[in-house]
């Protein structure tokens, strides 16, 4: 009886002590809410960012938050990309989760949430570009991406280093007035131009949102001798621009974004060589190298949960986000500990210092926070793609240095 | 007209005519209005910013309700009015620092010249082309409000405006807008119920009914179908008015021709020529709304292997078509009309008829 005493009393603690040095047992939970939209205009893209989110989390909880002593739950809530959907059901996500960061999907989630978030004291994070009108200081919104116009910009700056030396770079702006964002990059782009010397605006055509034929109005603007042709709205345009050229027998070739890119319009014209000779341009990694570590991870990730969707600059584009948001709140369990996570110490943490491009695994280039503007103001670089010879490749290797852009929105 | 409950009667046209002829219903309807605005101190917040939201919607298909439902004038652009009255109200709290219990009339009033504008054209066409034509409101509305002077409009980046203060009262949490929206939806909506009463309202019914026999009988078509127009626009410029106050910001891409649809089906699950069968049919497909967004993810969670996110949630979308449509078949004329036979039927209990 005495040795099944001292048996049982040694087996308890050794029992004890095992779970004393795994912290994953008792690991602090926190809950991360992210806007998704499976109905509305992002229903096509969602599947890819779903599981980008699905396998980064779970890489984090499996690799990283167990020796942090901190479990991360990600809740998704189908917003429908319907700013009314958001604002009813963030009070309800507010109290129900008590989330310690939101992962916003686009201009809805920033138009329902940005007046009340520095009352409800979570931050929101996005990994779409940066619209004009929030490029405002004390915001507890967080954008990854600069503008649209800074993406441009970029490119711009590597056509006139390496392709146009010697003139200002011809650009026509094809944009759409049914949507205030898509003005609001045209205006931008105006306002870069105006303010750079080697840039000139040659004309603007103003379309619709989802154009049958923009033969029209890319024969008025190929008058004006254009050198590029500049899109960042919606595939339909950047498609579209790209059949006229095709159908009038030229190929200026057009700047797209990364919504609107490479990837995404060779999905909708189901043949690469269509694009060739075009340009995208995106303040992310553009997602053809799978050695970068966020690939690897996401890779391992697809086998291991039986995703289905590939590596793509979709997945990216939420990879990305995610990795920021990590590292931030890394920092942030750092300050207060993993116990006392809040809304507010990841929002502290942002404004920690430089996130390095290796912490965020060459994903994005280093992000540095300040209270100027929601985001990162400092060396802001991108990356542009191509397609030559039917295959999509870097027109660098290197991040490319975005010049000076002036604030348009007063 | 609803039966009487049993040994009611009148003497005067006055009484019967009375919304509420037992103290009874006097009683339930005082408990209603007590228990809406001491909601907040027992239901969770959750519940208070849907209710938010919603109140805001009842507000614009009321408006709704009047220009379609008892003028029988096609309206797709009502969305688009509530836009122009989010507009005028941030407008004139941004620009001139005005408060809301002035800018929330003015947005009312700017969106009812706005919605007057699209009425005139009513005198002439009816049915589909009515439709299309307030369509057009809708595409022109984010055109307008983007080629206005940016200072006055916004432009593309909208307007931001500071909270409703009411003395040191400040409307910024989701309690404090329930009241706010609270008081303003009864308001609203009694002046409704009031204004079909009156001889206004008895007009556009005859609009409806027939409107050749209706011009003949003395009545002035142009004027009437504009003034329901305008009437109408005014309930959406008011509802505007309380978007803006909610979100504190607006913005041109914020009312899409997809609110506009919504609000036709909430009247028609409601039952058309009904106020209250405007509350009604709101309220239960705000609350679908919110609860299929609340199933989905429920499901996604619980049946992980049955299907990717994609299809629980686009199910919950074909879940919330497929209950508007079953209920269009089984009851054509609406929550209202299924209302009033439930309190026919409870009245005449345990017979089945009088």
């Amino acid at each position: 009886m005495k040795r099944c005493t001292t048996k049982t009393l040694m087996s308890a603690m050794i029992v004890l002590i095992a779970f004393g040095m795994s912290p994953c047992l008792f690991a602090a939970e926190y809950n991360v809410t992210a806007s998704v939209d499976f109905t509305g205009p992002y229903a096509v893209v969602m599947p890819p960012i779903d599981e980008a989110g699905k396998a980064m989390f779970a890489w984090w909880n499996d690799e990283v938050g167990p020796k942090l002593g901190v479990k991360l739950n990600r809740k998704t809530y189908d917003t429908r990309y319907d700013p009314a959907l958001t604002a009813s059901l963030w009070p309800g996500i507010l109290s129900g989760d008590k989330p310690i960061i939101h992962m916003g999907l686009g201009g809805p989630d920033v138009a329902a949430l940005m007046k009340r978030l520095p009352q409800d004291k979570v931050p929101l994070i996005m990994s779409t570009g940066t619209y004009g009108f929030i490029w405002l200081p004390n915001m507890w919104v967080f954008q990854c991406r600069p503008t649209y116009v800074h993406e441009s910009a970029g490119f711009l700056n590597w056509a006139h280093m390496n392709l146009i030396k010697d003139r200002p770079i011809r650009v026509a702006v094809v944009s759409s007035k049914v949507s205030p964002a898509y003005v609001d990059g045209a205006r931008g782009i105006e306002a870069f131009a105006e303010a750079t010397p080697w840039v000139e605006i040659v004309g603007t055509e103003w379309v619709q949102m989802k154009p049958v034929s923009l033969l029209s109005e890319v024969q008025r603007l190929s008058k004006k001798k254009p050198d590029f042709f500049w899109n960042m709205n919606n595939t339909y345009q950047g498609v579209g621009i790209v059949k006229a050229n095709r159908e009038l027998g030229q190929n200026i070739p057009v700047i797209l974004s990364s919504h609107n890119g490479l990837q995404m319009c060779a999905l909708a014209t189901k043949d690469i060589h269509v694009l060739e000779g075009q340009y995208d341009s995106c303040a992310y990694d553009p997602g053809i190298d799978m050695t970068n570590p966020g690939a690897v991870i996401y890779n391992k990730y697809k086998e291991k949960l039986g995703l289905k969707n590939p590596w793509t600059l979709m997945s990216v584009q939420v990879a990305a986000m995610e990795v920021l948001t990590f590292r931030v709140i890394e920092r942030a369990i750092k300050a207060v500990g993993p116990d006392n996570l809040t809304g507010e110490a990841v929002y502290n943490a942002f404004y920690s210092g430089p996130f390095t491009e290796e912490e965020l695994m060459g994903l994005m280039p280093t992000q540095t926070f300040t209270r100027n503007a929601p985001f990162s103001e400092k060396d802001i670089k991108v990356k542009c793609t191509t397609v030559k010879n039917g295959k999509h490749v870097a027109v660098s290797p290197n991040w490319i240095p975005v010049p000076p852009v002036p604030k348009w929105v007063k | 007209m609803a039966l009487l409950p049993c040994g009611v009667h009148f003497r005067t046209y006055r009484g019967d005519r009375a919304y509420f002829h037992t103290k009874a219903q006097w009683a339930c309807f005082v408990a209603f209005i007590i228990v809406l605005f001491t909601l907040p101190l027992w239901a969770g917040i959750r519940y208070i910013a849907m209710l938010n939201v919603t109140a805001i919607y009842v507000i614009a298909v009321v408006g709704l309700q009047i220009t379609s439902g008892y003028t029988g004038q096609t309206n797709l652009g009502q969305s688009a009015f509530m836009g122009m009255g989010a507009f005028v109200c941030a407008s004139m709290a941004a620009n001139l620092n005005l408060p809301f219990w002035l800018t929330i009339p003015a947005g009312g009033l700017g969106a009812a010249v706005f919605g007057a504008l699209f009425g005139i054209p009513a005198l002439r066409i009816k049915g589909f082309y009515l439709a299309l034509t307030t369509i057009a409101a809708q595409i022109i509305f984010p055109l307008l409000i983007m080629s206005l002077p940016e200072k006055l409009a916004g432009g593309a980046i909208g307007l931001q405006i500071d909270p409703a203060r009411l003395g040191p009262i400040t409307f910024d949490t989701d309690v404090s807008l329930y009241y706010l929206f609270m008081g303003i939806t009864v308001i609203m909506v009694y002046f409704a119920f009031n204004l079909v009463r009156t001889r206004v309202g008895r007009v556009f019914v005859a609009i409806r009914d027939n409107d050749i026999a209706a011009e003949i009988m003395g009545i002035n078509l142009f004027y009437y179908k504009t003034l329901a127009f305008f009437i109408g626009a005014f309930y959406a410029g008011v509802a505007g008015g309380l978007w803006a106050y909610h979100l504190r910001y607006v913005g041109a891409d914020q009312f899409t021709i997809y609110m506009s649809i919504w609000f036709v089906g909430m009247i028609i699950v409601g039952g058309l020529g009904s106020v209250l069968g405007a509350i009604m049919g709101t309220i239960f497909l705000r609350m679908l709304q919110e609860a299929i967004l609340y199933l989905g993810p429920l499901m996604v969670n619980l049946f992980p292997n049955m299907g990717e996110a994609q299809m629980w949630y686009a199910g919950m979308n074909i879940v919330l078509g497929g209950v508007i449509i079953v209920f269009l078949v089984y009851e054509p004329h609406g929550l209202a009309h299924r209302w009033n036979i439930l309190k026919t039927n409870y009245r005449v209990w345990p017979f089945p008829y009088l």
